[in-house]
């Protein structure tokens, strides 16, 4: 998956300005259904959040899904922090935005509050079972 | 013979509405919409959601997750048919998850 520069920068400014540190938040990467492998637009849902955790808006969601389905969008990677490590919890496991073999989820360390980028980031992908997986981050997301 | 709406079965299809099936064995087509990509679904007006949704979810390669919506937010139940779903030939649904949610606990 490739991932424009400035949308790294720009989701990292977004978790830091959302989160201040200490609450969790989520960003989405999204890219045209014609170039499966672009990522081209960082969003930000609307979500409630806390120290601990972070629940997207269903009114937010469906009216994205209505948006991605005008405009031939597709969700390609969800990403959100933690307050320490980071890892796939059993929340991230249980509650993706997409369930689709394939699909990455990106979760970052300490609120985004670190350097930007992807050290001690950790990134899972959802395989041909449907079960998520840790894979290698250099393997999946190339920063262009 | 008048028409005795009162009398007539839950599941028969509508004759008179838009939408209605054109094949005897009341197949419509829908177009169900997952993650931004909508894909036509032929269902038969008589099939429990239950099954459309297995069927949309096998279109999408998903083995969970996901419920269907209307486009105007509201959930459809599943022990109901497509007739009764308000569901005719070129209907759109909403293949989504009904919570997205993350973080180190359980919220």
């Amino acid at each position: 998956m490739k991932v424009p520069a400035p949308i790294v920068d720009q989701t990292f400014a977004q978790l830091r300005r959302c989160g201040a540190g200490v609450s969790e938040c989520q960003a989405l990467w999204l890219g045209p259904w014609s170039e499966p492998d672009k990522v081209t637009e960082m969003i930000h849902p609307q979500h409630s959040a806390s120290p601990v955790g972070f629940q997207v808006d269903p009114v937010w969601l469906h009216q994205l899904w209505l948006r991605l389905a005008k405009d031939g969008l597709g969700i390609r990677v969800q990403i959100h922090t933690h307050p320490g490590a980071a890892y796939h919890s059993a929340t991230d496991d249980a509650y993706p935005i997409v369930h689709q073999p394939g699909f990455l989820s990106l979760v970052i360390p300490r609120f985004a509050t670190g350097t930007v980028g992807f050290d001690q980031a950790f990134l899972a992908r959802i395989d041909d079972a449907g079960t998520w997986g840790e894979v290698a981050i250099p393997d999946y997301l190339e920063v262009t | 013979m008048a028409k005795n709406e009162d009398n007539k079965p839950p599941d028969e299809s509508p004759k008179d509405k838009p939408g209605k099936p054109d094949k005897p064995d009341n197949k419509i087509t829908i177009t169900v919409i997952y993650n931004g990509a909508p894909m036509p679904l032929e269902v038969n007006s008589n099939q429990a959601l239950q099954a459309v949704l297995q069927h949309a979810l096998q279109l999408f390669g998903l083995s969970e997750g996901p419920v269907l919506f209307n486009e105007g937010g509201q959930e459809l139940a599943l022990n109901q048919s497509v007739t009764n779903a308000g569901l005719v030939a070129g209907s759109r649904i909403i293949l989504r998850p009904r919570a997205v949610a993350g973080g180190v606990l359980c919220g």
